[in-house]
């Protein structure tokens, strides 16, 4: 259910559970031994 | 009467459009028309002395330097970059600074002449797609003020449409330059990262901000990005593809409507008429890296608003407080995983692109919403308005590489903006493509209000 837009407490629990699905489904194991973005340089 | 420069013509043009379309569109959150007219005089005398020094050299047989490149340009710069002797708002409740010093791109372009009107209206600190803010009223779209302008850079966008600039600056961390300047029909550069300075500027989220120009035709927008980027400005991009292969990236027409579509496949055509093979793109999974980007900004937007969230917590509009504040709640490791994640997406974007100049994709799979609409309708879908046109920017936005959209078309009364994506470093490339893109149709403004 959508929370009511004028909810401030509401609104931050549904992004915050938003967010914590998406960093669920970014798996630890794929990225063993990658180092985080660098910039430009992570095309070559 | 004193002669009126071309400088002081070209600005008074500009500050003509505003007093007649401002009050409807809400484009500038603040002008300094006094400041801009006296500012046009200064380049016109500047000019005229010029002119005057280059004769005398030239009977002595030598020569002056080029003209100032951006002489006499009237330019809009979005309201959270800094312009000394004009407030920064950040189009936020009662947040404002008064900076002594101008951003290094705004130096950039007053020392190439150019001459700033006001400040462009945005989203509260630059946070949102639409171009709506409720502390300081939506911007509307020129194309028809009942639409949205689309957001974040709404001000610079829909002041280049409309006439009240020829120029402008913007900044794009998840399209905030490509979605108004596709709603509003100009061409916004969202550069390399890390080419164009974004000291003097209100982050939103330091990996992925990106601060570029808007303008009416590919050649000004050339020309503003070489000021921007502090280099010498390069002859304006040749409309020239011939021997070029371009990857559309079918994902994404996927996600757009009908009419997005036609004009996009009409640029298409028209590539391949020019000589570029036009062949279909497969890309890495972007649901997968939308969903990198959401956690990479919220921790990043975090960070940054943290030395007044406190103080501003009850000011901020509630869906952007949300946004914000979700943040605080994401551990670093979280923050890191993605960032990783992120490299790896970079690294099968750049994969998908071997054997490719660009890639082609929608930069809204919809024309300028209704300015009132929470949903639209997308391939029968209802969405909301924001996830719909983050669609096809925001996976991109990670990529630190440059996109420009170029305007590909009018379909029912409202322009269509066209994406093109290159290799970190490739702008001069992509421009010849937006070049041969608008050489079909021309540029498309300025709007008939």
């Amino acid at each position: 259910m959508m929370p009511r837009p004028d909810d401030p407490d509401a609104l931050v629990a549904a992004e915050l559970a938003e967010l914590e699905a998406l960093a669920a489904a970014l798996s630890e194991g794929e990225v063993d031994g990658v180092p985080p973005v660098q910039g430009p340089q992570d095309w070559e | 009467m004193s002669a009126v420069g071309p400088a002081a013509e070209r600005v008074e043009a500009a500050i003509a459009a505003t007093e007649r379309l401002n009050p409807t569109l809400n484009a500038y959150l603040h002008v300094d028309l006094e400041g801009a007219r006296a500012a046009a005089a200064e380049v016109d005398a500047i000019d005229a002395a010029r002119g005057a020094i280059a004769d005398a050299e030239r009977r002595a047989g030598g020569s002056v330097g080029p003209a100032r490149p951006l002489a006499g340009m009237p330019v809009c710069v979005k309201d959270i970059v800094d312009v000394a002797g004009m407030p920064t708002t950040a189009g936020a409740a009662d947040w404002v600074r008064h900076p002594d010093e101008d951003a290094t791109v705004v130096a950039r372009l007053r020392a190439a002449g150019a001459v700033v009107v006001g400040k462009g209206n945005t989203n509260e600190f630059a946070c949102g797609i639409d171009g709506r803010n409720p502390h300081k009223g939506d911007c509307r779209n020129p194309w028809d003020p009942a639409r949205l302008s689309g957001g974040s850079s709404s001000g610079p966008a829909t002041t280049v449409a409309a006439g009240m600039a020829a120029g402008a600056v913007g900044s794009d961390t998840s399209g905030s330059i490509r979605v108004p300047a596709a709603l509003c029909g100009v061409v916004g550069i969202r550069p390399t990262r890390g080419l164009v300075p974004t000291d003097g500027v209100v982050p939103l989220a330091w990996s992925l901000d990106a601060v570029g120009p808007l303008a009416r035709d590919v050649a000004t927008a050339a020309l503003l990005l070489d000021v921007l980027a502090g280099r010498p400005p390069a002859p304006a991009p040749r409309p020239e593809v011939g021997g070029l292969r371009l990857g559309i990236a079918t994902a994404l027409m996927d996600l757009a409507e009908e009419p997005v579509l036609d004009a996009l496949g009409a640029a298409a055509a028209g590539l391949r008429g020019a000589g570029a093979a036009v062949v279909d793109c497969e890309l890495p999974d972007l649901e997968h890296a939308t969903g990198i980007h959401r956690i990479v900004q919220a921790c990043e937007v975090a960070a940054a608003h943290a030395p007044w969230f406190e103080r501003q917590r009850d000011r901020y509009a509630p869906g952007v407080r949300a946004r914000i504040e979700a943040g605080y709640a994401l551990s670093a490791e979280t923050y890191l995983r993605a960032q990783r994640h992120r490299r790896l997406f970079t690294r099968a974007f750049a994969a998908a692109m071997n054997g490719l100049d660009a890639v082609l994709a929608p930069a809204s799979p919809v024309l300028a919403p209704p300015i009132e609409a929470e949903e639209v309708t997308v391939r029968a879908d209802r969405r909301p308005v924001r996830a719909a046109l983050l669609s096809c920017v925001a996976p991109l936005s990670q990529l630190d590489c440059p996109i420009v959209t170029v305007p590909a078309g009018i379909r029912e009364g409202l322009p269509v903006g066209l994406q093109l994506i290159g290799r970190p470093g490739s702008e001069a490339l992509l421009l010849r493509i937006a070049a041969a893109v608008e050489s079909n149709g021309g540029p498309i403004g300025p709007t008939s209000l």
